[in-house]
């Protein structure tokens, strides 16, 4: 089935960047949401089995690809109205939904790759529609970050390949079974711990570019800014999660070797400093999709403390990766509506949103909340417990300095929107706000997702609990 | 054989070095592009003709062939000053990659594997190295991809160095990677260069942050 589907959406990718008619675009686009729901119902219906050796629809598979058919339906439908409202091109218009659907197919089958090189090759798909995407203005800002974009993503990528190769020098004589995680497990023991370490380090910096962690999420962080919003939704949400299945596999690897505390160190050590490269520009940046942008940097820093400390973290940080692409993917949504309202991206061109329209002041106070991790956000819950699981690892210092710089996120982040929503360096006269309302459909899929992140974090349903402790059960089994 | 053809590779990175001109940048990714295509040949344990075809279209065709002769045609096509223009003296340049390659050479002395052969490794590793370097002291993003290119190779050589052979479908990606890369950023460099005028990397530098 896995090949169908994959046959499937290559075949509509490659339609739509042929079609012409606006019209024909938006419906195959929806059909292959459809076949994206689809393909989503039947992963479910084979929990745990293997396809091709390739393909595996495990606890992490499902979590994210639901994440993903979720917020691909909703960047769908944010598209529709997104492009209607530009006069653009046809032959553009054609080359972004093809990159976008491309761009689905690939986070879906990277997510479901248990096989290290099969992994990486989707992650270099996501690349190149990614890049396809940032490129839709073809002004000089989106020039320069899609230049940015795909020459550090394919930089990171050949670390991610020569680390695949380390990965293949410590199995020694071992390597003629193959690359699959499975393979790597079993041989788990006898993996030479040199070669290992030097394979989880290129692989973990190489992953970073996708992951928007430090060393390589300066890349990112254009691609966001310049990419339109439904992209940028996408971008700032499930490739981060497909950047981390490519991780995590790897590190379930590490983890079954002496080399554990060893990577936990460094997963560690790489996390907090993301979250502090993240305090430091939030608090000075000026654009407002910039200043999401960072935040993610945080929250993945969030997840990596996470993963470091073992235990009931593991299983907050999966959860906070899937609360996270839903906040953000709402966030990135909302912006194209902000920036229809002030013809700006800039927080000082902003002002007084919350009189302009109380649907959508409502929307960025939620999403203030929500973002920031304060109560009754999903986030909360999550972090609250990747800090637990700190502490539950004598982390206490690690925990402090975490403590301290996301206090000073909070502010920066609530100092901006407060200020766009209530206060405005200029006199509500002044502002040149247009009146233009994004149809019910937009707003109320923000909505959505937002209510969806507030309901999975506090009320977990059952099933979600047990997937989510299956992806976790990779590293503690 | 193989042990001389890695010996001339690694002579090529000086070369490129201390090149002053594109179009010698151009010809170092050829003669490095037929240098792989021997070793790979050499290399191979049993002759697979489906691992021969992959190895022969990633490397002649690909490497030695097609790409040298598009990036010269972006070259002219946009009239991309021939000089290369580095922004550090061709001296300083030198000293490095001798020390890149020369602390390759001893760093490998350190590492033990079964299944790993040293020199392969040593030429792969201190290209990699030395591809990195090249792109942080060039400005034009011309060459920029020329020596994305070069890290590529020594990633390549890399896959070389371990005695396994790499399953057929790594190679294929990274051919399809090594394809996509080059030429996305070569159309690419067309439009950079409408921006800029003349293909400057240093004029991309107006995201920031306030």
């Amino acid at each position: 089935m896995s090949i169908v589907y994959l046959i499937a959406a290559i075949g509509l990718g490659l339609a739509q960047f042929v079609i012409r008619n606006l019209r024909l675009s938006r419906c195959v686009s929806a059909l292959a949401i459809v076949l994206q729901w689809i393909f989503t119902a039947y992963a479910f219906t084979v929990e745990g089995t293997t396809e091709y050796e390739f393909f595996r629809f495990d606890g992490l598979a499902l979590v994210m690809l639901s994440t993903l058919t979720i917020i691909a339906t909703a960047a769908f439908s944010h598209t529709n109205h997104y492009l209607n409202s530009d006069e653009d091109a046809s032959r553009i218009r054609a080359q972004y939904y093809g990159a976008m659907q491309f761009l689905t197919m690939a986070l879906t089958m990277a997510s479901l790759s248990v096989h290290i090189a099969m992994t990486w090759i989707f992650i270099e798909i996501t690349t190149l529609s990614a890049s396809a995407l940032i490129f839709y203005r073809r002004n000089p800002g989106s020039v320069e970050a899609t230049w940015k974009y795909v020459f550090a993503c394919s930089i990171s990528l050949v670390l991610v390949y020569v680390g695949i190769l380390f990965f293949s020098i410590a199995m020694g004589e071992n390597a003629e079974t193959g690359l699959s995680i499975d393979d790597l497990l079993a041989n788990a023991a006898n993996l030479d711990q040199f070669w290992l370490k030097l394979a989880f380090i290129f692989i973990l910096v190489g992953y970073t570019a996708k992951m928007s962690l430090v060393p390589m999420f300066t890349a990112g962080i254009d691609a966001k800014d310049k990419a339109p919003t439904p992209a940028a939704a996408m971008l700032s949400s499930v490739v981060m999660n497909a950047g981390f299945v490519g991780f995590y596999r790897v590190y379930g690897v590490v983890a079954q070797t002496d080399i554990k505390h060893w990577a936990d160190a460094v997963v560690l050590f790489t996390g907090l400093i993301s979250i502090f490269v993240a305090a430091v520009y939030l608090v000075r940046v000026k654009n407002v999709k910039r200043l999401f942008a960072y935040s993610s940097v945080e929250h993945m820093g969030v997840v990596m403390l996470g993963i470091a400390a073992g235990g009931i973290g593991i299983y907050a940080a999966i959860l906070h990766l899937v609360l996270h692409a839903l906040v953000k993917s709402s966030i990135f949504m909302h912006i194209g509506q902000l920036y229809r309202v002030y013809g700006s991206k800039y927080i000082d061109a902003m002002g007084r949103y919350f009189n302009h329209s109380g649907l959508y002041g409502t929307f960025l106070i939620i999403a203030m909340l929500c973002v920031t991790a304060m109560p009754p956000s999903g986030l909360f819950v999550t972090e609250f417990m990747v800090f637990k699981s700190l502490i539950d690892g004598n982390m206490w210092i690690v925990m402090a300095i975490a403590m301290i710089l996301l206090t000073v996120i909070v502010w920066a982040i609530a100092r901006d929107m407060f200020s766009i929503l209530f206060l405005g360096s200029t006199s509500p006269d002044s502002i040149k706000a247009r009146h233009i309302d994004a149809p019910w459909y937009e707003t109320s899929w923000q909505y959505i997702l937002i209510a969806l992140s507030i309901w999975l974090g506090l009320w977990t349903p059952e099933c979600v609990m047990h997937l989510i402790e299956n992806a976790a059960a990779i590293v503690t089994m | 054989m193989t042990d001389i053809l890695l010996i001339i590779f690694s002579i090529t990175l000086f070369y490129f070095a201390i090149a002053n001109r594109l179009m010698t940048y151009v010809r170092v990714l050829t003669v490095q592009g037929l240098l792989i295509c021997g070793i790979a040949i050499l290399s191979l344990h049993e002759m697979n003709i489906l691992n021969l075809a992959t190895i022969l279209i990633e490397t002649l065709v690909v490497k030695a062939i097609a790409m040298p002769v598009f990036i010269s045609h972006v070259i002219r096509k946009n009239g991309i000053t021939r000089e290369a223009e580095p922004s550090v003296p061709n001296y300083v340049s030198l000293i490095i990659t001798t020390a890149i390659i020369g602390l390759t050479f001893l760093g490998s002395r350190l590492v033990e594997a079964v299944n790993l052969n040293k020199l392969f490794f040593v030429v792969a590793l201190s290209t990699i190295l030395c591809g990195l370097y090249f792109i942080a002291t060039r400005r034009k993003v011309i060459t920029h991809v020329i020596c994305y290119v070069i890290v590529e190779n020594g990633a390549f050589i890399l896959s070389l160095a371990q005695g396994n052979e790499m399953p057929l479908m790594v190679n294929l990606g990274v051919l399809l990677d090594v394809l996509v890369s080059v030429f996305l950023l070569a159309i690419f460099i067309n439009k950079v260069d409408d921006i800029t005028g003349d293909g400057d990397v240093s004029h991309l530098n107006q995201l920031k942050d306030n």
